[in-house]
């Protein structure tokens, strides 16, 4: 996940976090405040009732208002002595034009009809069956000598409705926070964090073999100039340490050539002298044999310098199919020797490379295709457009499948492997930038080199 | 044939002059760049080994110059880089044949043997010792006017040993020499050991003596004078 929306997605994630318990709280007030100012009117409207009746108006013509009903009783309810609220339900009228409210206080439309629907009204409430909730005040009052009790109800916004609308308007907030972040999270990125975009683009394209420094654009961010400072400095080490590695096993394996060329004329000659015994000249032997692998290794690491170093830079047009089947013949012998069954699976494919490059990743593959096979074992070779496969059986990895390119690994019964084949190999794909990839099911081992298509 | 060995080595000049020098092969030596170029100037040879990293110049001018003396020497470049430069480099100033560091002999002689021939313009394309006729061009091989059929190893081998008579060759050298770099040496004794026996059983049965003699099974020799 990029930066910019990782950070996106953790901010939007925050405010949504905030804007709902922001949303929470403020409909707990909301709902908090509505009951009390509800309550508060109510006793208020109740108290003006009863100052009313007790002026002398007349409490049937009052009761006569639709939110209120005033009956006469014998007895108090000790309940409704003091002001006792409860909550009902109404069935709601459907909304055919302004409703008409007669009566004085509440403004019109604020309260609804209380009670029961008369029966002419039946017909609407069953078409539907939407209740309002309904706050009543009911209390028992002693007018001139005489028991009221006074009902009086009023239409509470319900929590229904009360949530419905704080969830729209903080939906709402919601998407523009979202969308506000998100957008401006990316101009702000492009602005403050143009440096370390820059910086990493740098690093991306570079590599260790390049011989020109990093050079990282100045930036007036305090971090990204430290950042930039260090990592040039790194860079800069590495580069010397790389540089003089390099050197070194270069010119070890220069200097290791004469020494050896010497050794090996020498043993040759020695080889001609005359009445040497049976033991001399195995020993002899011995040391050529012995020589040679120093050979083979020191001309090896030299070649994955080389290789390592792009000196195998000239291409020329090459037929793959022809170069495959040039080491096949030249493995012809072993392969018969192991009696391994070879499934040769070949399109006509031509492809611009280095000829030297082209020979050692193929004889390479191929070799190793035959060293580390069973006898009696399968070697498919497959040349598609632009894709060589090759597959074989063998022993089981005897290491992590990670390490199987790495050098000198090898299997402990590969006493004369040099365990740098597939370094090569490797190496040459690195440099080539051929995609390699290896998979093995237990004896079956299958390497897989995308050449460069064209 | 006479050749010269220009290279700075002590040992390894020593030993290539030793080996190469026989009844046929006047091998003479220089060790610097400017004794070199006097006995460049001064002598003809059929064959001349040029080590490219002389301690005075590079073996490439030599090269260079004997081009321009319009010299008829075959020009074998030896280098211890192996590097592909010094390689184009050295075939396109007009080297006849490359070798690198570290060689077998037996193989330098081959390739020696192998550029004197291609010198001799006078069509003399063919290899004769004894009962044996070798055509290089087509590659037949007749003994005793009787032709020989031989793969292409078989071939090979013939000519490495017409080139190293009465030299014992190891093992190793003749892997090398068969198979080249791309090979694991090990894998291969076996195969020499075959080669070697069906190319023995040919010459025999077409008639001609035991020339190619068993050293104790560490290598072969080529007898010319077989008892």
């Amino acid at each position: 996940m990029k930066l910019v929306n990782k950070i996106s997605l953790y901010n939007i994630l925050l405010s949504a976090g905030v804007i709902i318990i922001g949303g929470i709280l403020l409909f707990l007030l909301l709902d908090h405040l509505i009951e009390a100012e509800t309550k508060h009117e109510l006793r208020h409207y109740t108290r003006l009732v009863q100052e009313q009746i007790k002026a002398g108006a007349d409490w049937q013509i009052i009761a006569k208002d639709v939110d209120l009903e005033i009956e006469l009783i014998e007895q108090p309810d000790p309940r409704y002595l003091e002001f006792f609220f409860d909550e009902t339900e109404t069935e709601a009228i459907p909304f055919e034009g302004p409703p008409s409210h007669h009566g004085k206080g509440p403004p019109p439309g604020a309260f609804p009809p209380v009670g029961h629907p008369t029966p002419g009204d039946e017909a609407a409430p069953h078409a539907s069956p939407q209740t309002i909730p309904i706050k009543r005040l009911t209390i028992d009052r002693q007018i001139n000598g005489q028991w009221f009790r006074i009902k009086f109800g009023r239409e509470i916004i319900g929590v229904g409705k009360l949530i419905n609308t704080s969830l729209i308007a903080f939906a709402s907030i919601l998407t523009l926070a979202i969308g506000a972040l998100f957008f401006g999270n990316r101009l702000l990125f492009k602005r403050v964090f143009r440096p370390f975009y820059d910086s990493l683009e740098r690093l991306e394209s570079y590599k260790l073999s390049d011989k020109e420094e990093v050079a990282f654009p100045p930036t007036s961010t305090e971090e990204f100039a430290v950042l930039n400072q260090r990592l040039a400095y790194f860079i800069r080490h590495s580069q010397r340490e790389y540089t003089a590695l390099k050197e070194f096993s270069e010119n070890a394996s220069h200097e290791l050539q004469t020494p050896i060329a010497i050794i090996r004329s020498k043993l040759d000659q020695l080889l001609q002298s005359p009445n040497l015994g049976e033991k001399e000249l195995s020993g002899i032997e011995d040391i050529q044999q012995t020589l040679q692998q120093a050979v083979h290794l020191n001309k090896t690491l030299l070649l994955l310098t080389k290789i390592g170093n792009q000196e195998f830079s000239e291409t020329e047009l090459i037929d793959v199919k022809v170069t495959i089947l040039h080491f096949v013949d030249l493995f012809s012998e072993l392969i018969q020797m192991k009696e391994l069954d070879l499934t040769l699976d070949l399109a006509d494919y031509t492809c611009a490379a280095n000829p030297y490059v082209l020979d050692l990743l193929f004889s390479n593959l191929i070799h190793n295709a035959i060293k580390h096979n069973v006898k009696g074992g399968t070697i498919s070779i497959r040349l598609t457009q632009g894709l060589f496969q090759i597959s074989n059986t063998g022993r089981e990895l005897e290491f992590p499948t990670e390490q199987y390119f790495n050098r000198f690994k090898k299997g402990s019964q590969q006493e004369s492997s040099s365990g740098l084949g597939l370094a090569i190999v490797k190496q040459i794909c690195d440099v080539s930038e051929y995609e390699i990839s290896y998979q093995t099911d237990k004896q079956e081992h299958r390497l897989s080199v995308r050449l460069q298509g064209d | 044939m006479k050749v010269l060995v220009i290279e700075d080595q002590k040992s390894l000049r020593e030993d290539i002059v030793a080996y190469l020098s026989d009844k046929q092969i006047v091998c003479e030596s220089a060790t610097t760049f400017s004794e070199a170029e006097e006995k460049l100037a001064s002598f003809d040879y059929n064959v001349v080994l040029i080590d490219l990293m002389l301690p005075q110049g590079n073996g490439l001018d030599l090269v260079r110059m004997l081009r321009e003396m319009h010299s008829k020497a075959a020009i074998l470049i030896i280098t211890a880089k192996g590097s592909l430069e010094d390689k184009v480099a050295g075939l396109e100033l007009g080297a006849d044949d490359y070798l690198a560091k570290p060689f077998h002999l037996a193989e330098l002689a081959a390739r020696v043997s192998a550029l004197y021939r291609r010198t001799q313009f006078d069509g003399s394309n063919e290899i004769t010792f004894e009962e044996f006729r070798i055509d290089i061009h087509s590659k037949e091989v007749l003994v005793n006017d009787q032709r020989l059929v031989l793969t292409q190893k078989e071939y090979e081998l013939l000519l490495l040993f017409f080139s190293n008579k009465d030299r014992v060759l190891g093992k190793n050298t003749i892997a090398e020499y068969l198979w080249g770099d791309y090979v694991d040496t090990n894998d291969h004794f076996d195969f020499i050991y075959q080669h070697i026996k069906n190319l023995r059983k040919k010459i025999l049965e077409a008639g001609a003596r035991p020339y190619i003699q068993n050293v104790y099974g560490m290598g072969y020799k080529f007898n010319t004078k077989p008892g």
